[in-house]
């Protein structure tokens, strides 16, 4: 089954942004192939009832700032772009507290693709998934 | 606690300016939200996520989002 997944860049500023689901929680995440992981923000993961004394660990990431230290939680649902993920583990990173300030709610990195093949068609501004 | 009708965002961005809106049963079109009800807003992302935890378990589902502008033509390398 392919799904078609529309997405809008704006200008070149613009990433690419799909929707995702953290348990009741609707998240917009930027879809990037660039990061190892997915990451997602502090916030998020809190007013979905997640605590801090549900970190596995942490981890270290080199991000554009530097080096830079996140925590690994277990997300119980996690979806985006048709695919469903149950006890996920995704890296946290409080974005709000370091300056990162953009209108997303985290990252899809690569650890979300399992066998999935995604294209990118820049051309008519979609994501085709292949489930 | 504060709890309105279903509102579109352009409304809640009149209504709460600059501020971070929890919103339950948001309404997206692809990724832009339409509007749903709100049930906080402030200028504090983080109280807002404390206080919307029990909140938001009434509903199927909810977003946080900001009602001002980001910078745009900013450069992003994440």
């Amino acid at each position: 089954m392919a799904l078609k997944i529309p997405f809008k860049r704006a200008n070149e500023g613009s990433l690419i942004v799909v929707e995702g689901k953290l348990d009741g929680g609707k998240l917009l995440l930027a879809f990037d192939t660039g990061a190892t992981h997915t990451i997602l923000d502090l916030t998020a993961v809190l007013l979905a009832g997640y605590s801090f004394k549900q970190i596995k660990r942490t981890a270290q990431f080199v991000a554009a700032s530097g080096i830079v230290e996140a925590q690994i939680f277990v997300i119980e649902n996690f979806s985006a772009m048709g695919i469903e993920r149950r006890n996920f583990e995704v890296s946290v990173y409080d974005f709000m507290s370091h300056k990162f300030v953009l209108d997303i709610d985290g990252v899809i990195g690569l650890d979300f693709f399992d066998d999935e093949k995604v294209c990118i068609d820049f051309e008519k501004q979609e994501l085709t998934v292949h489930l | 606690m504060e709890e309105t009708a279903l509102l579109s965002f352009e409304e809640i961005k009149m209504l709460y300016p600059n501020e971070w809106v929890l919103i339950a049963e948001p309404e997206f079109v692809n990724t832009e939200i339409q509007g749903g009800i709100v049930l906080l807003h402030g200028k504090d992302r983080r109280e807002i996520a404390y206080s919307g935890r029990d909140l938001v378990k009434n509903y199927e589902s909810y977003t946080l989002r900001f009602t001002g502008d980001f910078p745009k033509n900013r450069r992003i390398w994440l």
